[in-house]
């Protein structure tokens, strides 16, 4: 053999080979080793805020994903609201309490409470199953999780900003225009997005450990809303449900817990009947809000740790 | 911890572990293990990775072997972030992109444009860079006009073609790919190393788990043997592949140790007149073999690098006796480089015969061959079974 020469030397340093005792390794690491998750909220706020386009991709996605293959396409976010307002007229014209009053027709009034609340209804429906439908995503890259049940508020406002369209058909349609204090509403609105992420961090972040949510929310949530809409909390109209009026500490503590009701209560009082803010309601909402975004975000931020190997 | 730079994966005393109760998210199990809390008892975990220590430079090239279940996929999750350590920290620098399963991340309901748009966008390019490779990649993924298709309507050719594509054109810092290339028909593999290449080249760092050890061994640097959640073995691709290979055939033959009518008494494999095995020179067999009875059927002999495909095989066929018999194979010359190699053999009668008794493909014997080191193909290469082929070059 000693005709053929030997080939070229290793031009690259490939370092050394080691050989591990497996034996000398113990059965479970050291103490001081073992990950606390104690989660950092202002690194991760920080993180979020730089990879924030992340959120606007994936809503991007999941509204071009929803309609692509629907006949109607985009239509349906238009169509949904006017079948919703169908079945909830149907139901509402049978409860005098729905009724606002100043000859404002029913079907506004109940339009106008649907898109308030649907804002939210949407946002909880979508952002629930955020992280468990997102596995794959999820398994794959390395983002803020947090981008995928925000993404589901995202894509909530903007079926929402749609579902305004009908809503000035039916001002057409009835005759009735909207007043000039309903442009307060932005203003409600903005109180609302703290809570609907609040909200949506909790429920899609405990859904990944307890799947037994994604039964429950469906349910919960056509609840939450005819309790919502329902008037407990308004001082100039419905007379016919004076006895279920809450005050005093009931009523602070009802718009702490469902921010929701002074801000739909709000939003039809300014657009249909040209009332101002009740400052003393919204300030609770704010309150409310703010308790349950720390909140939620505390709770998916511990949860988070558990995300990749449970969904 | 010094900043390190992009492309670094750093890891240090990893472990990971999982639940090892059989607790299903739901309320009434949450409710139990409650309970269990409160009587003082702690969840059972299983342990999926022990002790790994890691540090791979920027532009190298890392390779994960292990049979299933060894933790490779887990390892691989974590530097990629998406699942946090146990214990111990795993420190990765950049963007890393991600080829984990053949269609992850993929949106089967968006079109293959909007896929790559997504993907890129999640990996932090800015559209204007994603649209100047754009072009690159539906070229390597070979869709063309599906590119505006929905990608559930690819076949997963298709889609492995484009989640490759996706990933290793959008210039990760760090690219991850476990084991999905198998997917793709011979060309494209061949492809994907080529590409590989190129992005290793580039400086990008690669981690990749693969069975297909000749990749391995063509495509990365270094190499990590993890066997039952520990870290055997650690350093270049080539020699940790060998220990892994010798690993297997030790497996293979608790596997196969049954009897099935025929035993192999006694084995031997020496070079010519008795002296050590030398490449291109003579190697004689001797097998000593029992059979419970008589038939006429073929003895093979194979030889590997340790696994269950050899490099070539040898048949003799005969009317075998029953009882002991003496097989004697002479080879002329041994075509293997330097290296470790193992004699598998296995005995059957043709199909339709009477005779039940057989042997099963099995390794018998393991040899050390000495001789010119396999020449090292260029990077990206494969090389599928260490021929030594003696050649004459001339240069005129």
């Amino acid at each position: 053999m000693s005709a053929i020469a030997e080939p070229l030397a290793e031009s690259e340093d490939e370092g050394e080979l080691k050989v591990f005792d497996v034996s000398l390794v113990p059965a479970e690491p050291p103490d001081e080793l073992l990950y606390h998750h104690k989660p950092d909220f202002l690194h991760s706020a920080r993180e979020l805020l730089r990879r924030g386009e992340v959120i606007f991709t994936l809503a991007e996605r999941d509204i071009r994903a929803q309609y692509k293959q629907a006949v109607l396409g985009i239509g349906w976010a238009l169509l949904v609201p006017l079948v919703n307002l169908a079945i909830l007229t149907l139901i509402i014209g049978h409860v005098k309490g729905f009724s606002l009053g100043g000859g404002v027709p029913t079907i506004l009034s109940t339009y106008v409470a649907l898109v308030a609340f649907g804002l939210f209804g949407g946002a909880i429906g979508g952002g629930a199953n955020a992280l468990v439908a997102n596995k794959s995503l999820m398994a794959k890259s390395h983002f803020p999780r947090e981008c995928f049940p925000l993404s589901q508020v995202l894509e909530s406002a903007f079926t929402s900003l749609l579902a305004l369209v009908p809503l000035f058909v039916l001002f057409g349609v009835t005759g009735y225009g909207p007043r000039l204090a309903g442009l307060w509403a932005p203003m409600y609105i903005a109180i609302e997005i703290p809570f609907m992420v609040g909200v949506v961090l909790l429920v899609s972040s405990v859904i990944v450990q307890m799947r037994d949510l994604q039964q429950i929310v469906p349910i919960l949530m056509p609840l939450a809303m005819l309790v919502t809409v329902i008037e407990v909390l308004s001082q100039y109209t419905n007379h016919a449900l004076h006895d279920h009026f809450l005050y005093g500490w009931e009523r602070i503590l009802y718009c702490v817990v469902n921010p929701m009701a002074p801000i739909v209560n709000n939003v039809r009082d300014s657009v249909l009947l040209g009332f101002g803010p009740q400052w003393g309601l919204l300030g609770l909402a704010l309150v409310g809000s703010l308790v349950w975004l720390v909140g939620g975000y505390v709770v998916f931020k511990k949860l988070e740790v558990n995300f990749a190997d449970l969904t | 911890m010094p900043t390190l730079p992009k492309g670094t994966v750093h890891a240090e005393h990893v472990w990971k572990r999982f639940r090892a109760d059989r607790t299903l998210p739901l309320f009434q199990d949450q409710i139990k293990l409650f309970g269990r809390w409160l009587k003082g008892h702690h969840r059972d975990y299983r342990w999926v990775l022990r002790d790994v220590n890691l540090h791979v430079e920027p532009g190298k090239s890392h390779g994960l072997i292990g049979v299933n279940g060894s933790g490779k996929s887990t390892l691989l999750k974590m530097i990629c972030q998406t699942t946090f350590p146990s214990a111990g920290t795993v420190t990765a620098v950049g963007r890393i992109g991600a080829l984990l399963e053949v269609r992850s991340g993929i949106h089967p309901d968006l079109s293959g444009r909007q896929n790559v748009y997504l993907y890129g966008n999640i990996l932090g390019l800015s559209r204007s860079e994603i649209s100047a490779r754009f072009d690159d990649i539906v070229d390597f993924a070979e869709v063309g006009d599906a590119i505006d298709r929905q990608v559930k309507f690819y076949s997963t050719g298709m889609a492995i073609r484009l989640g490759f594509a996706i990933a290793a054109f959008l210039e990760p810092d760090i690219l991850l790919v476990d084991e999905v290339l198998a997917v793709g028909d011979a060309r494209f593999q061949q492809k994907c190393l080529q590409r590989i290449s190129e992005v290793v080249a580039s400086g990008t760092t690669l981690f990749y788990v693969s069975h297909d050890l000749p990749t391995v061994e063509a495509v990365c640097d270094q190499a990590m043997w993890l066997a039952d959640s520990h870290v055997r073995a650690d350093g270049p691709a080539r020699d940790v592949v060998a220990l892994y290979r010798a690993s297997v055939e030790e497996q293979a033959v608790l596997l196969t140790s049954h009897d099935t009518g025929i035993r192999v008494l006694k084995i031997e494999v020496t070079g010519a007149d008795g002296s050590a095995i030398r490449s291109g020179e003579e190697v004689n067999l001797r097998i000593v073999v029992e059979s419970e009875e008589a038939m006429f059927g073929a003895f093979h002999i194979g030889v590997s690098q340790g696994t269950a495909m050899p490099v070539f095989v040898l048949r003799y066929a005969s009317s075998f006796p029953e009882g002991q018999f003496e097989l004697r194979c002479r080879l002329h010359n041994l075509p293997l480089p330097k290296g470790r190699y193992s004699v598998w053999g296995a005995m059957r009668a043709p199909h339709g015969s009477e005779a039940k008794a057989s042997l099963p493909w099995q390794p018998l014997v393991s040899f050390d061959a000495f001789g010119p080191n396999v020449i090292k193909p260029p990077s990206g290469v494969m090389v599928q079974s260490p021929v030594y082929v003696p050649a004459d070059w001339e240069l005129s």
